[in-house]
């Protein structure tokens, strides 16, 4: 590769969206580019559920079904009272009339039933692919994005629109699938008493214009003051959840902390009490308008019908008949205009989740590839960091070249910067100044999972995930290569225990599953780790950040022996506190205040008179002094 | 442990009324209110059409009517705002359960004994336990039918006195309509039950994977493993097998809600046709008005609306408290303090372990085999052995954190159990192994007692401990000092420590404890090596009066201790001094040897 050496050549860099979207404005900015009409929204929901001729067809006949329903409740009221006015009126008539009336109602109710009852689920379906495909986002997304928790609470929106199928995503399907039936009636009910007189059905549109209006209102002003109620929300479980985390339980009764835990929940009970009255508040003062809306229509029709029995426009037939058609009537047209708010407030959150949804998460871009097979070289190029959003410079101007196939150990003191620098190389963060290049190839223009697949990291803290040990392994559930799975168990030092489990490298992990799933020790699961960064067949170097740390001194020694069994034909990087542990490797650099202050082997990094030679005999002295004939 | 017995039903129901009458008093006053209001609605609404339909047939004049409708107006309006009101009051209360009942459930976590917390089926437990309610809902949901019950419920006591008064022979009907309709639902309640029982564990496992794929902890795994694949592709499986156990319950419902619209059906034949009939003669009783005749037929539909309101209710609670219930079941495991001694530990002069035998609860492996050791005022022990070699379970049974199988410990001569288990904690002082600090200020960390017994300045002691572990300069540094927060997720002017600085505060804190035996489990293993220098060096200092056990993998740290006791097997090889120990052939110099060789040419 000739390119790389002018980042000024156009070759396809990836984005940094981890610094790119920092701030709060640009972040709304980028997720929430395009503001979702209701439409939009609606568009984008209904596109999978229009190819389904089937879900199509059931809606209609539903609609057409439920709507029916109510007015079924008018006519029999209607026809009855009739028939009780005749004077001929006869038992036979009365009783054939309610008999026709039931049996058109069993047959609206169970169509009705069946087809709402049967399609529940396909909705719900629709709601956890949502939710599957924003857990891909999250799974995907670049890695920096992932450790900013502003932008974590941002995007936590979906959890208010996918987390149940009351409201949100689900809820608005169920609900725009009943507003069918609704519809029907009102139309039907609306035609029926314009007859008799406008002033009722204009009554009932007013009410529902209003109604709409004014939940729209406080469904806006909860959307808006929703992430802050949430993130107080967020913090009394997350208090909860760290109070009840077992971790915490022999400092929590050694130094007797339990209620200093229930003492900061106070503050944070009280702080939400307050935000949610705040939430709902709108709610309750606006209800006095909606009130007087709904009782406007009853006030209206009555007086209508008032003055028509006044004028003797009306029997009392029609009277009772009319009566009880207002009534359905409200109930209609009240419960249309709550799904009409309801749609328009849970489409909100539904067009924030699909914004996440759709979001470009990914740093893509570039073409180049990585040259060659075999074990790569790094070199990080006058790199500078910090991490997005914070001002402690943690790498300044660095400079290091490790060559294919080198082992290369990288010491320093806490804080010194060394994880961050393995964050780097692998491509989790990319550098704020300068390059990383990799065989020569600057990596912002190599697509990041190509990237991701060059290195086997085993990382400082290490846990399983709940899956077989052969899949922890392997890091996957298809095409493993079983005897491959046992050759780097056996490397890692592991296989000697699972091979006295009863299912072998097939046993579950954890409880979470199974409830005989396999539990392993801290140091276990290290070589777990171990075992699993072995097996990639194309891992082209090796990063361990204290791989032994919970391990003893024999288990350590053991695995340092079989390190160059381990390492062959890769590239190796060797974090270590264990300076003794680092004799192996071609070469020792040592970071210190974001930069590399000594690099070179042991024995070299020993003659001179740095922090090394200090940090060497800080940790040996006690072995030294011991023997008295160690030498430096 | 008794975990495998279930709880019943009822018991959980029990704990939940007592639980929320603990947290919340006011919440059944409202839960009440709001029903009421609820039911109120609802019946109302029902004597509106006989109140007008009588004026009609008692013909009312114009302005009468007038008045008429604009009282009716007038109450129904007050009906509504009591509605409104009293729903807000309940949403307020129900919400503040959700966020104080994790808190409750906390609290049981931090009381119950430690030996429960290392139980991987309490661990278990504990998860199926608390995703019910943080996750799926569970008590918002009970929450909410039980409004839904109680309205139901009032609404039926009215509407049945109307029905009874008009025939009582036609209220029966309806009532054994309704009952019939129910039992035929029968299939369906059983069909849901068993659902929602293999439903519990596949959620939970569904829960499992959601979480995890957006917890942070693993995100390193699947970008650098592409994990994320193995990730989706279980997402997708407990999706299709929740997809299709939920189907089954639907197509039951579906067939269930079409049986019941037939009753249904019947019911309304049977009404229209003999209220009908009563209006017509008075052949089948009293002749009634039109009036009547439209309250009873409302008051018919609403009597089954309700009826089928309770049962409906009460089957949504069921399926929320089936879920509640290992919630429960670890709510009823026993506090810490039903065991604990009385007597007060005096100085330490002398701890023994007297033939002590320990393994863990439901394992088989003898961790510690007959041991006995006795330690004196002042002493430094240093504890070695390989992995697992039962080196941080000593430190657990001195906590007390764990009892003994046999044997005894003693301290002084006494055991250890018949000590205030307060008292004699303060006795002691640890870093382990796994140590946390809290989410609280610096200050806070390091003297532990600050919040919890107010009391004056500390600042000077504090300083002096961050002074003694190299830690003045980094908190001075910081806007807060030492009282900056130690953790973001709470307080967002919080700082960041390192794992280097942690462990320093940890070390801090375990000598401010003014405590008689320090114990110290590998204090120095996220630290730098002359961070690790300085403090071994502090600590020879710092613990020069106090008696100390160190274990640490790190051979080096042997050398400044008096004895080292040396575990193998779960029994004491050796308990000497390196120098003794480093004459003869055993474990400890081949660890000690192999460590040194690295450092030696």
């Amino acid at each position: 590769m000739q390119t790389q050496t002018s980042p000024k050549q156009n070759i396809g860099y990836r984005r940094n969206l981890a610094v790119e979207l920092l701030d709060k404005d640009k972040r709304k900015q980028y997720l929430h580019a395009k503001k979702h009409g209701l439409p939009d929204i609606l568009k984008y929901m209904y596109r999978p559920v229009l190819k389904d001729c089937k879900v199509v067809a059931a809606s209609i006949v539903y609609a057409l079904a439920a709507g029916v329903l109510p007015l079924l409740s008018v006519f029999i009221v209607e026809i009855l009272v009739r028939l009780l006015m005749q004077n001929d009126a006869s038992p036979e008539r009365l009783i054939t009339a309610a008999g026709i009336y039931a049996a058109a109602f069993f047959l609206c109710t169970a169509i009705s039933a069946q087809l709402k009852n049967r399609f529940y689920s396909y909705f719900m379906r629709l709601r956890i692919l949502f939710m599957n495909r924003i857990m891909e986002q999250y799974m995907t997304m670049d890695y920096g994005l992932f450790e900013n928790p502003s932008f974590l609470d941002d995007a936590s929106i979906w959890q208010r629109c996918l987390y149940n199928n009351a409201n949100g995503l689900e809820g608005t399907y169920h609900r725009i699938f009943e507003m069918g039936g609704t519809l029907v009636s009102a139309v039907l009910l609306g035609g029926l008493l314009i007859l008799v007189s406008p002033w009722i059905a204009l009554s009932g549109i007013l009410f529902v214009i209003v109604f709409y209006l004014v939940q729209k209102n406080i469904a806006v002003y909860k959307h808006e003051r929703r992430e802050e109620l949430q993130r107080a929300a967020r913090r009394s479980q997350w208090l909860s959840g760290e109070a009840s985390d077992f971790r915490y339980g022999k400092d929590m009764r050694l130094f007797k902390m339990a209620g200093r835990f229930e003492q900061a929940f106070h503050p944070l009970i009280r702080a939400y009490e307050k935000l949610y009255k705040a939430f709902t508040r709108r709610e309750l003062q606006l209800s006095f308008i909606e009130s007087a809306a709904l009782i406007l229509i009853d006030i209206v029709s009555f007086l209508v019908l008032a003055s028509k029995v006044h004028a003797n426009a009306v029997s009392i037939a029609e009277f009772v008949m009319l009566l009880t058609a207002v009534t359905v009537f409200t109930q209609t047209i009240q419960l249309f205009a709550q799904g009409l708010a309801f749609i328009k407030s849970e489409t909100m959150y539904v067009g924030d989740t699909i914004d996440i949804m759709e979001a470009d998460l990914v740093s893509t871009g570039g073409e180049n590839h990585v040259p060659g097979s075999g074990p790569v070289s790094i070199e990080l190029r006058d790199v500078s960091f910090h991490y997005p959003g914070s001002d402690t410079i943690v790498l300044e101007h660095l400079n290091l070249y490790i060559p294919a196939g080198e082992k290369c150990a990288l010491v320093g003191v806490n804080g010194a910067g060394k994880t961050t620098l393995v964050k780097l190389i692998t491509g989790l963060y990319q550098p704020t100044e300068g390059q990383v290049l990799i065989n020569g190839v600057d990596a912002a223009t190599i697509p990041q999972e190509e990237i991701f697949s060059l290195f086997g990291v085993v990382f400082q803290e290490v846990q399983p995930l709940a899956l077989t040990i052969a899949e922890n392994v392997a890091a996957s559930d298809t095409g493993i290569d079983r005897d491959r799975v046992i050759e780097c168990l056996k490397q890692a030092g592991l296989w000697e225990k699972v091979s006295k489990l009863p299912k072998g490298i097939d046993s579950p992990m954890l409880k979470v599953i199974q409830d005989d799933g396999v539990v392993l020790s801290g140091g276990e699961n290290q070589k777990l780790s171990i075992a699993r960064a072995l097996y990639r067949e194309g891992t082209r170097m090796m990063i361990m950040d204290e791989p032994t740390a919970a391990l003893d001194a024999l288990a350590e020694e053991k695995i340092y022996r079989e390190f160059d069994e381990i390492l062959s034909g890769k590239t190796a990087l060797f974090i270590s506190h264990r300076l003794a542990s680092t004799r192996f490797c071609d070469r020792i650099v040592l970071l210190d205040g974001g930069r590399i202050v000594q690099q070179g082997t042991h024995e070299e990094l020993l003659k001179e008179d740095g922090l090394y030679q200090k940090m060497f005999t800080a940790q040996s002295k006690y072995y030294r002094s011991e023997e008295g004939e160690a030498t430096a | 442990m008794s975990n495998k017995s279930e709880i019943t039903i009822g018991k959980t129901l029990r704990m939940l009324l007592t639980l929320i009458w603990k947290l919340d008093k006011a919440y059944f006053f409202i839960l009440v209110f709001a029903s009421l209001a609820t039911a109120s609605n609802t019946i109302f609404n029902l004597f509106i059409p006989k109140i007008l339909i009588n004026g009609f047939e008692w013909g009312w004049k114009a302005d009468e009517f007038v008045i008429a409708i604009l009282a009716l107006a007038a109450a129904k309006y007050v009906l509504l705002q009591l509605r409104a009101f009293s729903g807000r009051q309940e949403s307020i209360h129900q919400h503040l359960l959700q966020e104080k009942v994790p808190m409750a459930f906390a609290k049981k976590v931090m009381s119950i004994d430690y030996a429960n917390l290392e139980d991987a089926k309490v661990l278990d437990l504990k998860e199926r336990a608390i995703f019910p309610v943080t996750t799926y809902g569970a008590l918002l949901q009970l929450l909410s039918s039980a409004v839904e019950f109680l309205a139901s419920l009032f609404t039926i006591t009215t509407v049945a006195s109307i029905l009874v008064s008009f025939s009582p022979l036609f209220t029966l009907a309806v009532f054994v309509l309704t009952v019939i309709a129910l039992l035929l639902s029968a299939r369906f309640m059983k069909v849901m039950k068993d659902v929602t029982e293999n439903l519990i564990p596949i959620n939970r496992r569904y829960g499992y994977y959601i979480e995890t794929a957006s917890a942070p902890s693993f995100q390193k795994d699947y970008r650098i493993y592409g994990m994320h694949q193995v990730m989706t592709r279980k997402i997708n499986e407990y999706t299709n097998e929740i997809y299709n156990w939920l189907n089954n319950i639907y197509v039951v419902q579906g067939n269930t809600d079409s049986i019941q619209a037939l009753l249904t059906g019947i019911t309304r034949f049977i009404t229209y046709s003999y209220v009908a009939l009563r209006v017509l003669s008075s052949r089948f009783g009293m002749q009634i008005t039109l009036g009547d005749f439209s309250i009873i037929v409302g008051a018919a539909e609403s009597f089954g609306n309700a009826f089928r309101g309770v049962v409906m209710n009460l089957i949504t609670a069921g399926q929320a408290v089936s879920y509640l219930k290992p919630f429960f079941q670890f709510m009823s495991i026993p506090d810490t303090a039903e065991k604990s001694g009385t007597a007060k530990p005096e100085p330490l002069q002398t701890l023994a372990f007297e033939n002590v035998t320990f393994s863990y609860p439901n394992t088989d492996r003898i961790v510690l085999d007959n041991i006995s050791f006795e330690i004196h005022r002042g002493e430094k022990i240093s504890i070695v052995g390989l992995n697992n070699a039962g080196k941080s379970t000593i430190v657990k049974l001195i906590c007390r954190l764990f009892e003994p199988d046999s044997g005894r410990i003693l301290w002084n001569g006494t055991d250890i159990r018949q000590f205030d288990y307060d008292a004699y904690i303060d006795m002691l002082s640890c870093v382990f192994q796994d140590f946390q600090l809290f989410p609280f200020t610096v200050r806070e960390n390091i003297d532990t007692e600050y919040a919890r017994l107010n009391q004056a300045d500390n600042s000077e002691g504090v300083w002096k401990v961050l002074d003694d572990v190299g830690l003045r300069a980094a908190i001075e540094a910081l806007p807060g000092k030492i009282d900056t927060y130690m953790d973001k997720s709470l307080y967002e002017d919080a700082s960041d420590f390192s794992g280097g600085q942690k462990q320093k505060i940890a070390i801090a804190r375990s000598i401010y404890k003014k405590a008689d035996l320090v114990i110290l489990d590998e204090p120095t293993a996220a630290l730098d090596p002359l961070a690790e220098s300085e403090v071994y060096e502090h600590f020879n200092e710092l613990t020069r009066s106090k008696t100390t056990i160190f274990i640490s993998h790190r051979m080096s740290s042997s050398i400044f201790c008096d004895r080292i006791l040396l575990l193998q097997d779960g029994r004491i090889a050796a308990f000497d001094s390196h120098e003794n120990l480093m004459k003869g052939d055993n474990l400890y110099r081949e660890l000690f040897e192999t460590q040194a060789r690295n450092y030696r040419n």
